[in-house]
């Protein structure tokens, strides 16, 4: 069975559970209503504080799932920025005694929490980040943060922490229920417009695939850095809330008690819903109170086992099994934008000297290489060779050992692979790299994005492409497919929507690799009119790593081979078909290549 | 100034014993193990079990290893085998297994501090200052184990197929190595180096079950700032984040300490990354 | 001795052997010819059980491949010389050669045997593997495969980029183990005239499927190959 198969047999839905399908933005009303309504059936004492508590902390688990369910930020340390926020309104309104204390207390407990999620992101999210480094910086937090706590008892109380916090200016229960009530519809609400928005579809993205991210032109860190202030206010806002709700904030608060029960009410919900989060939240923190006088003590043990059971054999959450993988963004429009625009002048990019090693394997060893608008330049070699190699290092994922490269005599430094995109150098994958949870319409509106940063209030739905990207979707058949999951397409059609959105993406010169590589005769012959149409009627420059010589033969007007990670030979194609090196390697002669590495 | 220099020496052994046993599990097999802390957590019962029931406490240092190992070896089948290469399930599901074995431990010990009798109350007399000999052991377990790590790792066909996998494990499994057998190995031999650092720390700590949490993001923080794999560069961090977190310690607050720590960590691998 | 029954194998979605079937008979060296891309080295890669096939059976003996994990397919007497990512760089030629004859005993007489054909090996015994030359690389990947006498060694491209005296060192080398030990092998190529001196059939792959079978001691073999190969 291939892995699609098997993806789509693991989320396959018992035919009963179909009809219970509902999707997020109607659980979480439902589950709303339910809450709203709730006071009506159940005891004053209930309403007021069980419920009510349950409603603050279902506000945390939503700022989780911002961060990580949607942004891909393990954050293991959520309650560092409720307890700051706890602590800010605490602090303020019980040792200022001025109508402004509880607004500048709100204010503190956005913007602190914020600002450290700001620092702490700049460290955390330099570069590719790793979900490993998140999660313990985050860990680190709270952790650090109580033992800070503790260490100020003049400002924080210390163990006794702070009581006697001033509770809402208002004396009604009912009036704080419906008040938190409002607050945590408006925090759905807004979520689901965020999520829905441009700006979601590019969190998405950069969450599944942060590398074809940057390849598009994205700073991914600065998306990850504001996604997380965001949340880390979300969750200052909640514990703003729940001091004068509380009464008494001490340092447990900062704990890890909070954090990681907010990672389980998310991850049993199921993370990256809205919905599973809210729900999960909700329901553990009204069972609690019940459950924890039955089992003392063993409850948190049992949410523990519950929890591990629920990461290895239903890591989508409950909510998430129920309601299957359904794309966002199914309501888009693709269009071809009026006449093509006029080329924005002559690029180059030239490498020199290229050394690269893999510890002790040398895999370049003084390349150079030049790649000009309106040439189709092709790459070829044996394995090994360092074609791949060679791309990476010149559109930026790799440094090399030695050797530069530069755009237009501009020295460009290596490790930025979104800078080189944002000079409209583009490159495919050998294994076609595209967002697989996203829609094709999805994947092709972020590569005309290319790089700028996205609306949070937009969404758009009528999206226009460039000609020559909008040919290549009628030419594979994928203008019939804009709201199908990118994952689901063939392994062809995934090639030819990744070369639909480097077109989507107006560039200049872009790198191919092996663009025919398991397509189909009649396929290749398609793939080789268009790249040919590109740089004669566009002006693109093109390079492509090719196995196919057939296929380079009939489009290559420039040849280079590579071998042993040198030059062997480069020029018009002709010429260097006839090198007799050239032969060698192709031509099943004697085998006698020289050796690069020379004994 | 010599009291100085021993107490962070000795700040730097005691970071390196506790995590070294991460360092092996991660660095070989990848798995991120966040039950780390509550394996050296057990380590410290273990300890304090075998005083408790009268044995001598030098006996602790074989008993808890081998406990903690024992443990890790009946939890693989079920448990760590599902979770070897995926970075976000390890996470999570040894997270899940650290809440799980704090309450248990909770439950079965009480919240209240085990204290455990040290192996020693001696001191000793070095250039002008007396220092705990049982901190001066520590050092001394700490170069032991640094040795025969790094013997174990270049000199023995253990070592040499340990690196092969961790290396490439498809060439390895392809040439007849049982990759699943290596993973368990290097789990339970982490593993029995992270009870043998509770037994080390419960003289110094006590036993408590939330103490793990203490040494979970330090342990972790100086894998990550060593780079994945490489013993020299986990020795290095150990040696520059014990370093900062003691001299703070010593200047102005233990807990600062543990701030200028995690800050230290972060400019470290925030300039590697530059590098 | 290895039955190959249309396989089917490749990565994700991309299908790269598209139903390939031939047998391999006890003590046979077979060749497979053909461009980059076509499928030779997936095709080792799914006997190996480096690659689940999606369809066809691999049959070695009376025992079913599939499904095996690549350390049982090794202990079945199969020998794999990979085309990349070959050896272990960072481990010296003699901790490589270790870690493939595994727990077995008699490690220094087997060494001694396999060495012969490569005595230059000896002096590089503590030398990390990485650092050695393309052709010594290769030598000792031959050597390594000699070392623990296997049933049926999978050969890829072992000769790329190695000068024509180291080539004729291995080709010797892999001749005495299949004519002294009887060991079978399949040797992927792209130097035809090296496998017509070793193999006794082989087998041209093109997009993926066998395009041409024969035998190399036929008078118009070579012209046959050339004809599928040609530029």
């Amino acid at each position: 069975m291939t892995d699609n198969a098997k993806a789509r047999k693991r989320t396959a839905i018992p035919p009963t559970w179909q009809a219970l399908r509902l999707s997020p933005l109607s659980t979480s009303t439902l589950a709303l209503a339910a809450v709203g309504l709730a006071p009506l059936f159940v005891s004053g004492y209930f309403a007021s504080d069980v419920l009510a508590r349950a409603m603050l902390l279902a506000l945390v688990a939503l700022s989780l799932d911002l961060a990580w369910g949607y942004g891909g930020i393990l954050s293991l340390g959520q309650s560092a920025f409720f307890g700051i926020g706890a602590y800010a309104v605490a602090i303020l309104t019980l040792r200022w005694s001025s109508s402004l204390a509880a607004p500048a207390g709100i204010l503190l407990a956005l913007v602190l929490p914020a600002l450290l999620a700001v620092v702490v992101g700049w460290f955390v999210f330099h570069g590719a980040s790793s979900v490993l480094y998140v999660a313990i910086v985050t860990l680190a937090l709270p952790v650090l943060l109580s033992a800070v706590d503790l260490r100020i008892p003049k400002v924080t109380g210390g163990l006794t922490g702070l009581s006697g916090v001033p509770y809402f200016p208002w004396d009604s229960d009912t009036t704080t229920f419906y008040v938190l009530f409002v607050v945590l519809v408006a925090g759905v609400a807004a979520l689901h417009w965020l999520v829905h928005s441009d700006f979601g579809r590019l969190l998405m993205a950069v969450r599944d695939n942060e590398q074809r991210a940057r390849f598009l032109g994205y700073r991914t860190p600065a998306i990850r850095l504001v996604v997380f202030a965001l949340s880390a206010a979300i969750a200052g806002l909640a514990g703003a809330l729940y001091a004068p709700f509380n009464g008494f904030v001490s340092y447990d608060l900062l704990g890890l008690t909070l954090s990681t029960n907010a990672i389980v009410w998310v991850a049993l919900g199921g993370r990256g819903t809205i919905a599973g989060p809210l729900l999960g939240a909700l329901i553990v923190n009204i069972l609690e109170p019940t459950l924890n006088r039955a089992f003392p003590g063993f409850w948190l043990l049992i949410l523990g086992l519950v929890f591990i059971a629920v990461i290895l054999l239903f890591p989508d959450g409950l909510y998430g099994i129920l309601r299957g993988r359904r794309p966002l963004g199914a309501g888009l429009r693709v269009v071809a934008a009026d006449a093509a625009q006029a080329p924005e002048g002559a690029l180059a990019i030239s490498a020199r000297g290229l050394r690269l090693s893999f510890g002790s394997l040398a895999v370049l060893q003084g390349v150079d290489l030049t790649v000009a608008t309106g040439t189709l330049h092709c790459l070829i070699g044996p394995n090994g060779a360092g074609k791949s190699s060679l791309i990476n290092v010149v559109t930026g994922l790799l440094r090399p050992s030695a050797g530069h490269v530069a755009i237009e005599q501009e020295p460009l430094h290596a490790g930025k692979p979104d800078l080189v995109a944002r000079r409209r150098i583009f490159r495919t994958f050998q294994a076609s790299n595209v967002f697989e949870t996203l829609t094709v319409g999805d994947n092709l509106l972020l590569a005309r994005g290319a790089g700028r940063m996205a609306s949070p209030f937009r969404r758009t739905t009528v999206l226009d492409i460039p000609p020559a990207a909008f040919r290549v979707l009628e030419l594979s058949g994928l203008d019939a497919k804009i709201g199908e999951r990118a994952g689901e397409l063939g392994h062809g059609e995934r090639k030819w929507l990744e070369l639909s959105m480097v077109l989507a993406a107006e560039p200049a010169i872009i790198f191919l690799d092996e663009p025919t590589a398991g397509l189909s005769a009649a396929d290749r012959n398609k793939a080789g009119e268009v790249l040919i149409e590109l740089v004669r009627r566009h002006k693109l420059g093109l390079l492509l790593i090719e196995h196919d010589l057939d296929f380079v033969k009939s489009i290559a007007q420039r040849l280079t081979v590579l071998g042993n990670g040198r030059i062997l030979s480069d020029g018009a194609v002709a010429a260097v078909i006839g090198d007799p090196k050239v032969q060698q390697i192709y031509g099943g002669g004697l085998g006698e290549v020289a050796d690069g590495r020379g004994t | 100034m010599v009291l100085g220099t021993l107490n962070v020496l000795s700040a730097i052994s005691l970071l390196f014993i506790a995590a070294i046993g991460l360092a092996v599990i991660f660095g070989v097999m990848g798995v991120v193990n966040l039950a780390h802390g509550e394996f050296i957590m057990m380590g410290a019962y273990a300890s304090y079990l075998v005083t408790k029931m009268g044995y001598p406490v030098a006996l602790a240092f074989i008993a808890a290893p081998v406990t903690v190992g024992l443990f890790a070896l009946l939890l693989e089948p079920i448990f760590f085998r599902h979770i070897y290469g995926k970075v976000m399930e390890s996470i999570l599901a040894t997270w899940g297994l650290s809440i799980a074995l704090r309450q248990v431990f909770l439950l079965a010990f009480g919240s209240g501090y085990k204290s455990v009798p040290y192996p020693t109350d001696a001191a000793v007399n070095l250039l002008g200052t007396t220092f705990s000999l049982y901190r001066m052991l520590i050092m001394a377990l700490a170069v032991l184990v640094w040795a025969g790590i790094m013997l174990v790792e270049h000199r023995t066909n253990l070592g040499a197929v340990a690196r092969a996998v961790m290396n490439n494990a498809p060439l390895a499994s392809a040439l007849g190595v049982n990759t699943n057998r290596v993973y368990a190995g290097t789990l339970v031999f982490g593993a029995a180096l992270a009870g043998l650092a509770g037994a080390v720390m419960a003289p110094l700590t006590s036993a408590y079950p939330s103490m793990g949490l203490n040494f979970l993001t330090n342990s972790f923080f100086a894998v990550l700032v060593g780079g994945l794999g490489s013993l020299s560069g986990f020795v290095f961090a150990s040696a520059s984040l014990g370093a900062s977190n003691e001299v703070v310690a010593i200047l102005v607050d233990p807990v600062w300490g543990s701030v200028v720590l995690v800050v230290v960590a972060l400019v470290l691998v925030r300039l590697r990354r530059t590098a | 001795m290895l039955r190959v029954e249309n396989l089917h194998a490749g990565y994700g979605d991309l299908t790269v052997v598209r139903g390939a079937s031939f047998e391999v008979v006890a003590g046979e060296i077979m060749a497979v010819l053909g461009h980059n891309g076509v499928g030779k080295s997936t095709l080792l890669r799914a006997i190996m059980g480096l690659r689940r096939p999606t369809a066809g059976t691999v049959t070695f003996g009376s025992r079913s491949l599939l499904g095996l994990k690549p350390h049982e397919i090794a202990a079945e007497g199969i020998a794999y010389v990979p085309q990349e990512a070959a050896l272990f760089p960072d481990l010296s030629v003699v901790q490589n050669l270790r870690v493939a004859f595994g727990r077995r005993s008699g490690f220094d007489e087997a060494c001694t045997r396999a060495l012969v054909p490569f005595p230059f090996l000896r002096e590089r015994f503590y030398q990390r593997a990485g650092t050695l030359s393309g052709g010594e690389q290769k030598m000792l990947l031959t050597a390594r495969a000699l070392l623990v006498l296997p049933r049926l060694v999978l050969v890829d491209e072992v000769t790329e980029g190695v000068q024509p005296m180291q080539v004729e060192r291995i080709g010797t080398a892999l001749r005495d183990l299949n004519r002294g030990f009887g060991t079978a092998m399949i040797v992927v190529e792209q130097n035809v005239a090296f496998t017509l001196g070793l193999a006794g059939r082989f087998i041209v792959m093109k997009q993926g499927v066998i395009a041409l079978a024969g035998e190399t001691a036929a008078p118009n073999a070579r012209s046959l190959i050339d004809e599928q190969l040609a530029l």
